[in-house]
């Protein structure tokens, strides 16, 4: 098992006894409003799944993992963790005070600000996303942030139960689920997609090679189009019930949003991993990209200037059934040409599933298309 | 050079009479729990460099927090906090 990232498993979580008193000294304090997402941020921050981080980040790191991807002590980190508040908010803080972030005027964490400082948004958004097009969606959120960054440690005294409690775990639970299992070894695989018979393939070859594999679906904002949370979850029951061995593989939720930030991003949801106590980690094609903003391997490549991230990735490239080989084969072994393969093209059983209609077999287990179609709205919209 | 244990003093008087090429990195007595080690003197400078108007305040603190993340501790959980967790495995199907 992989030890936390920076070298222990952070916990911000205020003890049960001493929530309601604090959550009574946070209604005297200034309110700073948050999104869903930020909140699902903080519950990530206080659970250690963002370990090493205590907070949002302070200046020196915000500047150095823009630079360098990076924290100031040179621990990989990709994705820069911020709270960005409004002017008119920032004028009533001062470094040193104490805030209550709250949600719909109920306080959920105390942030001990250490420092308060500017955020230059266009430079945040070409560092992180590599463009300024107002078209990519991690661009456009980043128009929409407010100009102040608060950055300090935090601590979270109401938790929410999230969107599926039955699949929620913090990482010190996964790492007991791992020793209880005996799995020494363990691949962790990133999705926001309903599983088709190519990640199958892709769980299943990289499971030759490890104890366990640890299935980790994003819930939380994606774009349209893409499946809906409530559709991942029941598309993956399906699969793991008819497909898997019992002891082989565990669905297990992560409440944070799609940032798109592609190549940054692989190396974020890798650390993610990490601090669940994943030894491994599945990086496909175009992994976290959207449009064509990111070259198809880009985010596999990027792991090259990470050989000190403490989880090894597990490359994959494009895969594509093969009506020769009869079975999923990928461009490395596959001799065959491409009138012989089916390409498993998300776009198409998108269009087919919009439809009410049946990918094939050789596209998607019949269980899982039953699980979909069972929905009738099954994409973001 | 190995890793040496040597009191505060003597540690001194070494680096001040010493034209070695390695200077002290960590510089604590035994009784504190830390001991010393010896790095290349242009290593130390490099580092020092490097970490000037960052927030590290000296070349010990980041040496630490290198050699931390390289040999990270496995959290370690109470009998009762394990319990805890293993029983919510258990409700939630994970574990039997």
């Amino acid at each position: 098992m992989s030890a936390p990232h920076g070298g222990s498993l952070i916990d911000r979580l205020v003890p049960g006894e001493d929530r309601p008193r604090i959550g009574e000294e946070a209604r005297e304090l200034v309110s700073v409003p948050v999104s869903d997402e930020v909140r699902r941020d903080f519950e990530s921050i206080a659970y250690g799944i963002f370990s090493p981080l205590e907070g949002p980040l302070l200046r020196n790191d915000y500047a150095s993992v823009l630079e360098r991807g990076r924290l100031e002590d040179d621990l990989p980190w990709t994705f820069p963790i911020v709270l960005d508040v409004a002017e008119e908010t920032a004028s009533k803080i001062r470094e040193g005070d104490d805030v209550a972030v709250s949600q719909a005027g109920e306080p959920f964490a105390l942030l001990h600000v250490e420092e308060k400082y500017g955020l230059d948004r266009r430079e945040h958004a070409l560092k992180v996303f590599k463009t300024m097009d107002a078209t990519h969606p991690g661009v456009a959120e980043t128009l929409g942030m407010g100009p102040v960054l608060l950055g300090g440690s935090i601590d979270l005294f109401r938790e929410t139960p999230g969107r599926f409690p039955r699949y929620r775990l913090k990482p010190k639970e996964t790492r007991v689920l791992f020793k209880e299992r005996g799995w020494r070894t363990v691949a962790g695989f990133q999705t926001r997609n309903a599983p088709h018979l190519g990640h199958e393939y892709v769980q299943k070859t990289a499971l030759a090679f490890v104890d366990g594999l640890f299935i980790n679906p994003l819930i939380g904002r994606k774009k349209p189009g893409d499946f809906s949370d409530e559709v991942i979850i029941d598309a993956y029951e399906a699969l793991l019930r008819n497909y898997y061995l019992r002891d082989a593989a565990v669905l297990v939720t992560l409440e944070m949003e799609m940032r798109y930030a592609g190549p940054r991003e692989a190396i974020f949801h890798a650390i993610v991993r990490k601090n669940f106590g994943c030894t491994h980690f599945v990086v496909g094609r175009d992994h976290a990209g959207v449009g064509s903003y990111y070259g198809p391997y880009e985010a596999q490549e990027k792991f090259d200037g990470y050989p000190d991230l403490g989880i090894a990735p597990l490359f994959f490239r494009s895969f594509f059934y093969c009506k020769k080989c009869g079975g999923v084969e990928n461009d490395k072994v596959c001799p065959h040409g491409p009138e012989d393969h089916i390409n498993f093209s998300g776009t198409r059983m998108r269009q087919l599933l919009i439809r009410g209609e049946r990918p094939s077999k050789e596209m998607m287990r019949p269980e899982v298309v039953d699980a979909i179609l069972r929905h009738p709205e099954p994409f973001v919209r | 050079m190995s890793p040496r244990v040597l009191p505060r003093l003597l540690l001194k008087s070494y680096i001040n009479a010493s034209g070695d090429s390695t200077i002290q990195a960590l510089f604590m007595s035994g009784d504190s729990g830390k001991v010393a080690i010896w790095i290349p003197r242009d290593l130390y400078r490099k580092i020092e460099e490097k970490i000037a108007g960052t927030s590290f305040p000296s070349v010990e603190e980041y040496v630490v927090r290198k050699l931390e993340n390289e040999f990270p501790a496995e959290p370690v959980y109470s009998k009762e906090e394990e319990e805890l967790i293993r029983e919510r495995l258990r409700r939630l199907g994970y574990i039997e």
